[in-house]
């Protein structure tokens, strides 16, 4: 196991958290969560594209971080009038 | 172990200590206004230190330019979701982002 596998691993494990917060806490506080989780399996995407010497893993990453993005801005927009 | 292996293995471990303290953060947080403090370290520190250890190991190669565009994208999205979650959260609270007759907030005048 690399230093890679490794980092991935743990990063895995600092999302426990954020699915806690997911699946306990009100909904602008989910909406939290799920920013952090999704920033952190980016970076899960990323370390796994190093670890098996993937780098079309990295086009993954990318892709999820654009959408984080996007996704991010709509449901805040979303839930801060209609839902 | 090479410098440069070092230099991976800090910069890897930096990242880490980040999504740490996002992930105990949350855990010991219950207010929404506190829990947002927490997404900085993550995005900030841990999505910038990881790409910057793939940098490191591979150089200026397409995993290592691809790693830079994500470093750069979660750098700048991190502030704009920030606010926008903040204000979202807010306006759900007290139905108005500026504030209510009841808070006692200081508003700059308008500048003319």
């Amino acid at each position: 196991m690399n230093c890679w596998l490794l980092t991935a691993l743990a990063i895995l494990a600092c999302m426990i958290p954020c699915f806690l917060l997911c699946i306990r806490r009100d909904t602008m506080s989910r909406l939290i969560g799920l920013e952090a989780g999704s920033t952190m399996a980016v970076m899960v995407l990323l370390a796994l594209t190093e670890a098996y010497h993937q780098s079309s893993f990295a086009d993954l990453a990318l892709t999820l971080a654009l959408l984080t993005y996007g996704s991010g801005l709509v449901f805040a927009r979303f839930l801060e009038r209609w839902l | 172990m090479s410098a440069r292996e070092i230099v991976i293995w800090v910069l890897l471990g930096v990242g880490l200590l980040g999504f740490l303290v996002t992930a105990v953060g949350f855990l010991l947080v219950d207010d929404f206004y506190e829990q947002l403090h927490y997404l900085a370290p993550s995005s900030l520190v841990g999505a910038v230190a990881i790409p910057a250890a793939v940098v490191v190991h591979e150089g200026l190669s397409q995993s290592g330019a691809k790693a830079i565009l994500i470093a750069l994208l979660l750098f700048w999205a991190n502030p704009v979701l920030t606010h926008a979650t903040l204000r979202a959260g807010r306006i759900r609270r007290k139905r108005q982002w500026t504030p209510t007759a009841d808070e006692d907030i200081p508003i700059a005048p308008e500048s003319e």
